[in-house]
């Protein structure tokens, strides 16, 4: 089963800082801000298993923001969502400039508050979280432009 | 005013300017007016016998510090932002009324805020004397972690020379936070600074850090800044070879 990637500030989904609310039965409220939904959805990304798209990945969404930063990300197995009771739709293609990345754009849906806080749960507990450096980021979207993956106009969200 | 001007005045004259800003600052005088430039010849001439005797070892110790560009620069290190330069009332309500600003708002990596745009615009009228009231008030007062978290981000990912001691102890003081959080946003502040001095200090949190995915974040800038320091050293080589 591929692994499904969100885009979040890692600070807010530090496994030791939520040990305590996971606990008592419980999760941190934090985390949920990363977490919005649309129409019931939320968007997320798909992750091949050697994970040699999530740079890729993360590289595209931090293209959508004002300007190429450190960008943090979570990531967990889809094989979590059928017990959650939270399905998976590939209807729509991503928002972001490189096509490619796109195609890997998923929604969760039938997101309900419970089932929102299920998957937070989910992610803490067996999920796991990065973060890939602005220099990083900012030496791919230099090479993706270079390889015609990106247009030329992403160079503008360097800085 | 852009964060550009600063650039463009400290590159005219340097370490002087650094000192010029910070006392202006406290008079809260508009940025145009502190360039040297444009200043009466009779304060000219008292703000260069100031900067040659911080020079020679002065109070705030601007001398030696620079930005990293080669390593044989290391020796020159000094850690030299005392604090001891005085930021005005008006300066200090502005930085508590920022933070307070911040408070309010929920941060998103890449994202500007009002509080990141407010931050820039202070950190570009006011710089040096800015970073040293934000630090003040974060040692004094007890601000939310994301906040400050926030905050050092983007004031370490600016490029002004005359603010970077007072940034490099900023994020130093973080690094050492007893939130994960600001501990969060002093690592990356380093990781955007790139400069490969700071080393020692991020191995040293690394063996202290409590947090897995802190820890491992450390292990994530040493290797970029360890990348950053043999590229300069590349660079360096291929220079003294063609000399």
């Amino acid at each position: 089963m591929p692994l499904l990637l969100r885009m979040v500030r890692e600070n807010r989904w530090y496994k030791a800082e939520a040990a305590d609310w996971l606990q008592r039965g419980d999760v941190p409220a934090d985390p949920l801000g990363d977490l919005p939904t649309r129409k019931n959805q939320l968007s997320v990304y798909e992750v091949m298993p050697d994970r040699s798209n999530l740079e890729r990945i993360v590289r595209a969404l931090a293209l959508t923001k004002d300007k190429v930063a450190d960008t943090g990300f979570v990531l967990f197995d889809s094989e979590l969502l059928p017990d959650l009771g939270i399905n998976t739709s590939a209807s729509e293609p991503g928002q972001t400039p490189d096509r490619e990345a796109n195609g890997w754009h998923r929604d969760l849906t039938d997101l309900s508050g419970n089932r929102l806080v299920a998957l937070t749960r989910a992610i803490l507990e067996r999920g796991e979280s990065g973060t890939v450096l602005k220099k990083r980021l900012t030496e791919l979207v230099l090479s993706g432009i270079a390889e015609k993956q990106l247009p030329e106009k992403c160079r503008l969200k360097l800085s | 005013m852009t964060i550009q001007l600063v650039e463009d005045t400290a590159a005219t004259i340097d370490e002087p300017e650094a000192v010029l800003q910070c006392d202006d600052s406290s008079s809260s005088t508009a940025p145009e007016a502190r360039s040297a430039k444009q200043m009466q010849p009779g304060m000219l001439v008292a703000a260069l016998l100031v900067a040659a005797t911080l020079t020679a070892g002065g109070a705030t110790g601007v001398s030696g510090f620079r930005p990293y560009f080669a390593p044989r620069r290391l020796e020159e290190w000094t850690d030299s932002a005392t604090g001891e330069t005085e930021c005005s009332p008006e300066l200090t309500q502005e930085v508590r009324d920022l933070f307070a600003l911040g408070s309010s708002e929920f941060f998103e990596d890449g994202l500007h805020s009002r509080f990141s745009r407010a931050l820039l615009m202070m950190l570009s009228l006011h710089g040096r004397a800015a970073v040293l009231a934000i630090r003040r008030y974060v040692q004094s007062a007890d601000p939310k972690p994301d906040v400050v978290s926030e905050a050092l981000r983007w004031l370490a990912d600016i490029a002004d020379p005359t603010s970077l001691p007072e940034r490099w102890a900023l994020l130093q003081d973080a690094l050492n936070d007893g939130s994960p959080r600001v501990r969060d946003g002093a690592i990356l502040g380093f990781a955007a600074l790139d400069d490969p001095r700071a080393l020692p200090m991020l191995r040293l949190a690394r063996e202290h850090e409590p947090i897995d995915e802190l820890r491992r974040l450390l292990s994530q800038v040493m290797t970029q800044l360890t990348n950053t320091e043999h590229a300069t050293a590349v660079a360096d080589g291929s220079r003294e070879s063609l000399v």
